[in-house]
Order: structure tokens, then C-alpha cells, then sequence
């Protein structure tokens, strides 16, 4: 799919507008190599979710070219984006769980999607949620948790097939720095096994206390700052 | 082991609890139109077959039953006679008797009525009889006497049939399409409803045909349960039918029983309304996200 070196996502000279409105991203350029770790910053509205959903493939470029894992977003056939999303893990700001199933099955479905079966998957979904606090809610609905809880699932689901990128919207925004950090370093562990992470958040608080570069986004446009 | 329930919450939607009935009942009529098509197919076929290669000749009643009679001999005679007639049977007057019972009662009844005499005649296989000819002939022999050629108006009442035959199947193919209609229009609905699940699963990774594959698994269970009972229904009716056209005494009144592998069309029905809902549901599934960006 790509060497070794290249990028895991690049983006050249990209734009991005929401139908006829004006650009919410404009001229950027940047690439995250594999295995690095950012935070993304910026303030309330200056197009932090939209630079995601460009990664994670929701959305394609107004203009200019985005690759991901080395593939030109803009030739992908719709069977090769599934494909390339079994390969990421995402948080949503908004968690995006469904509350029709258990904690179990949401945490489940990259698996299942992806078509593993049998009861290591359950041993292997319970071990996650017993990590992130959650071993006892194992069988709950979401809807039944706290907004803290629910997080935690949605990033359970995406850490469950180990990803080789991460992209976390707000994923600390419902729950305190204690459980914060928490969640921050299982982010790192993952980083140090070669998951390339993006964390989308504008707690200062907690960026301070990780030593990672920034992207930072101000006036749709992507500045690199060291850690 | 992981839960078998959906990804996609569809046993919940009021379409998909409205399918099952609707599939029913549109294979109980499905149902009893086939039943139709084959009793009138068994119909065609009978008279077909009765009906070709046989003349009847009428000799009116003469001044007694022996002067009838021997008038029907005469008649008989040269029917016998006439190249391309292979049998000649003149009808006792029990048979005719017989023949008019449902109308005039028993033959005890009738038996000093001035029935007419009845010659049966058969005509050999392509043999081309002029029957102005014969007519003309028998009546002069047995003045008033007619002949009717079965063939004739049979043929006219097969056709006629046959387009009955046809109007059924056509009845079964719109059957069809409304049933296909459905399943669009509640898989389309199920899409609509629960497009923030089915944008979750692409997000995370799904195929299409993933997501199909759980419209798919609810169309045929659905279109099964229903078809099952339909098709149940249609098979209660047609033995109902079947023991009341038993009860009515009638001349060449339509018989309702059915061969092994008649009835076994009656089981085809359930599995065909599956199939139908299964490829309805994978490609309104498979067009309607494959139109998405």
C-alpha cells in the first residue's frame, strides 16, 4: 500500500468548502509521518473536525490533493475507502455510538465489520473496557452512562483493531484531566507501537503536559509547532 | 459469543412490522391465482381432449320412441357410411335420460317425454368431414335431425379460456411487482430512518454489501413469515373450494385437485417471495448508498 517512509497522510495545497459556502481550509500543507504524534489545536470553530473528516475520508478536498496510508483520496473507489478506514480509528466529538447495542457490541463492531468472530473477540473487547473503567458496564446501554462513560466506549471502539492512525476529535472534552491523562497515555502506548496519533483538543492543560508538536489551525490554515 | 441482533435496529420500524402482512396477503392472491391457472389449465386440457375429433348428431323425437330410434339406426347408418367417421354409437334412451337428470329429474320422470335420439360419432385424427354434406344427407333420412360439431365451439370456449389463463398470470406478475415495490419502499424507508447508524458503520469501516446484508437477512424474514401464512390461507381455501365443487353436482364443473408437483408450487410461493426480497433488499441497499459521495 505505501513504504515505509512515506506519510501515513499528506496534504498538498488543500481546500475545503461545505457545498457553495466559503473555505473552512484553505492552502494546506502538511504531513504526518508514521508513528508521529500531534495534537491539533485551535479555537472553537477554526476547522479542527473538518481537517479530521478529511482524513478519515467523510469528506474529499474542494481542491488540492490529500493522501492517506499513500493513496490519492480522489481515485479511490468506493470499495477501497472501507478498506482504508479498517486501518484508522476514530473518536468523534459527539461519540457516535449506537444505543441499541451493549457496550460489548459497540466496542465489537470494527471487529465484526471486519469480520472477526468467536469468543476471543469478547475476551478481547472486555479486556479493553475493564482497561478504560468500564468492566462493569460491559452489558449497558449507552444511553444508561454518563456522558465520561460514553466517551470511553467510543474510544474503546476505536482503539479495539489497533489502528495504524488514530484521529481523536475532543476526546478529553466530557471527562476530568485525571480520567484525561488516562486516556492520553493509552493514546501514547499505542503511538509507541508504531499508531500514528492525531488529537484534535484545546485543553491546554493537558497538551502542556505532552511534549508533542501541534498542529495549529487559525484562520483555516495548518501552521506546524514543535512540542 | 456476540450477540446475533442487527447492527441496524430495523425490527423496530413500523414499515418492516407492516411487511409481513402485506406480503401475506399479496401471496394468499398470488396463491389462489395460481390455484386458478391450474384448475383452468386442467380445464383447457379436458376439453381438448374431449373435444376434438367428436360430432354429435340429433335426431328430434319422431311420432314414437321406436320410430326415434329407428330413425337414429338409419342415421347412424350412414354416419357409419361416411369416410373419416371411425366409431358410431347411438345413446339408449337411459343414457339420454341420464344426460337431461339434472334438469328433468329421473328417468322415471322423463320416461314418457319425447326425447330426442343422440348419435356420438367419432372423427378420425386430421380427417376433413364437410359436414353441410352430411347434414344435408342425415336430413333427409331423419328430417330435422342436426349435427354439432364439438370442435367448434369448443375451440372457441378453449380460446376463450386461454385468455382467462393468460389475464391470471398477468394478475401474478403485478402481484409480483407490488411485492418488489414494497420491499423498496421499506428498505428505502429503513435507510432513510436509521442513516446515522448506517453512516457509523461506514465510518468505521463497513462495505456495502455489509450493511445490505443486514436489509437483506430482515426482507426475508419478514417476507417469510408472511408468505408462510399467506400461502397457508390460500392452501386452507383452495381445500375448502375443492370439498364444496365436490358437493356440487355439475357437468364438467372445474375439479379442484392437484398433482404432487401441483401442490408443490404452492411451497415454491414462500421461497420465491424470499428470494424476490432478499435481491429487492440487496439492490435497493447496494443503489441507493452507492448514489452517496
Amino acid at each position: 500500500m505505501m513504504d515505509e517512509d512515506d506519510p501515513i497522510v499528506r496534504f498538498d495545497n488543500v481546500g475545503m468548502r461545505y457545498g457553495t459556502g466559503p473555505e473552512v481550509l484553505r492552502d494546506i500543507n502538511m504531513a504526518l509521518e508514521p508513528g508521529s504524534f500531534y495534537f491539533l489545536t485551535g479555537e472553537s470553530g477554526a476547522g479542527k473536525t473538518s481537517l479530521l473528516r478529511l482524513m478519515y475520508l467523510a469528506n474529499r478536498p474542494s481542491r488540492g490533493l490529500v493522501h492517506v496510508f499513500g493513496r490519492d483520496v480522489s481515485t479511490l473507489g468506493r470499495d477501497e475507502v472501507p478498506v482504508l478506514r479498517r486501518h484508522m480509528g476514530v473518536i468523534f466529538q459527539d461519540f457516535r455510538l449506537l444505543d441499541h447495542l451493549s457496550t460489548l457490541d459497540n466496542v465489537a463492531l470494527p471487529l465484526r465489520v471486519a469480520g472477526a468472530k468467536g469468543p476471543k473477540v469478547r475476551q478481547h473487547v472486555a479486556e479493553l473496557l475493564r482497561w478504560v473503567g468500564l468492566g462493569d458496564h460491559i452489558n449497558a446501554k449507552p444511553t444508561t452512562l454518563s456522558g465520561g462513560e460514553q466517551q470511553r466506549i467510543a474510544i474503546a471502539r476505536a482503539v479495539i483493531n489497533q489502528p495504524n492512525l488514530l484521529l481523536a476529535d475532543e476526546p478529553t472534552g466530557n471527562v476530568d484531566d485525571n480520567i484525561g491523562m488516562r486516556l492520553l497515555f493509552l493514546f501514547e502506548e499505542l503511538n509507541r507501537m508504531g499508531t500514528t496519533v492525531v488529537v484534535a483538543t484545546h485543553n491546554e492543560r493537558l497538551v502542556s503536559r505532552f511534549p508533542y508538536p501541534r498542529l495549529v489551525l487559525e484562520d483555516g490554515q495548518v501552521t506546524k509547532q514543535k512540542g | 459469543m456476540i450477540r446475533s441482533q442487527t447492527d441496524i435496529p430495523l425490527e423496530r420500524d413500523a414499515a418492516s412490522r407492516m411487511l409481513p402482512w402485506i406480503i401475506a396477503i399479496m401471496v394468499y392472491l398470488a396463491a389462489l391465482a395460481i390455484a386458478g391457472t391450474l384448475t383452468l389449465s386442467q380445464v383447457i386440457r379436458s376439453w381438448s381432449v374431449a373435444g376434438t375429433g367428436t360430432l354429435t348428431v340429433q335426431v328430434p323425437f319422431g311420432d314414437s320412441a321406436a320410430k326415434t330410434e329407428a330413425l337414429a339406426e338409419r342415421a347412424a347408418s350412414v354416419l357409419r357410411e361416411t369416410p373419416g367417421i371411425s366409431r358410431v354409437r347411438v345413446l339408449s334412451r337411459q343414457d339420454v335420460a341420464g344426460l337431461v337428470k339434472p334438469w328433468l329429474g329421473p328417468a322415471e320422470q322423463t320416461a314418457g317425454l319425447p326425447l330426442p335420439a343422440l348419435i356420438d360419432a367419432s372423427v378420425v385424427g386430421g380427417a376433413s368431414i364437410d359436414l353441410a354434406a352430411l347434414s344435408r344427407r342425415l336430413a333427409g333420412i331423419a328430417p330435422g335431425a342436426t349435427v354439432e360439431d364439438h370442435k367448434k365451439w369448443l375451440d372457441k370456449l378453449v380460446g376463450f379460456a386461454r385468455s382467462i389463463w393468460l389475464v391470471t398470470l398477468l394478475v401474478v406478475a403485478m402481484i409480483l411487482l407490488a411485492a418488489v415495490v414494497t420491499v423498496i419502499f421499506t428498505t428505502r424507508t429503513g435507510l432513510r430512518i436509521h442513516y446515522r447508524v448506517i453512516e457509523v458503520l461506514h465510518l468505521i469501516g463497513a462495505h456495502d454489501r455489509y450493511i445490505s446484508r443486514q436489509f437483506e437477512r430482515q426482507a426475508v424474514m419478514l417476507s417469510l413469515k408472511g408468505a408462510l401464512v399467506g400461502v397457508l390461507l390460500a392452501v386452507l381455501t383452495v381445500v375448502a373450494l375443492a370439498h364444496l365443487a365436490a358437493q356440487v353436482d355439475l357437468i364438467r364443473a372445474p375439479r379442484l385437485v392437484f398433482s404432487v408437483w401441483q401442490w408443490g408450487l404452492f411451497v415454491l410461493v414462500p421461497i420465491v417471495a424470499g428470494l424476490v426480497a432478499l435481491y429487492t433488499a440487496r439492490l435497493t441497499v447496494l443503489r441507493t448508498l452507492g448514489r452517496l459521495t
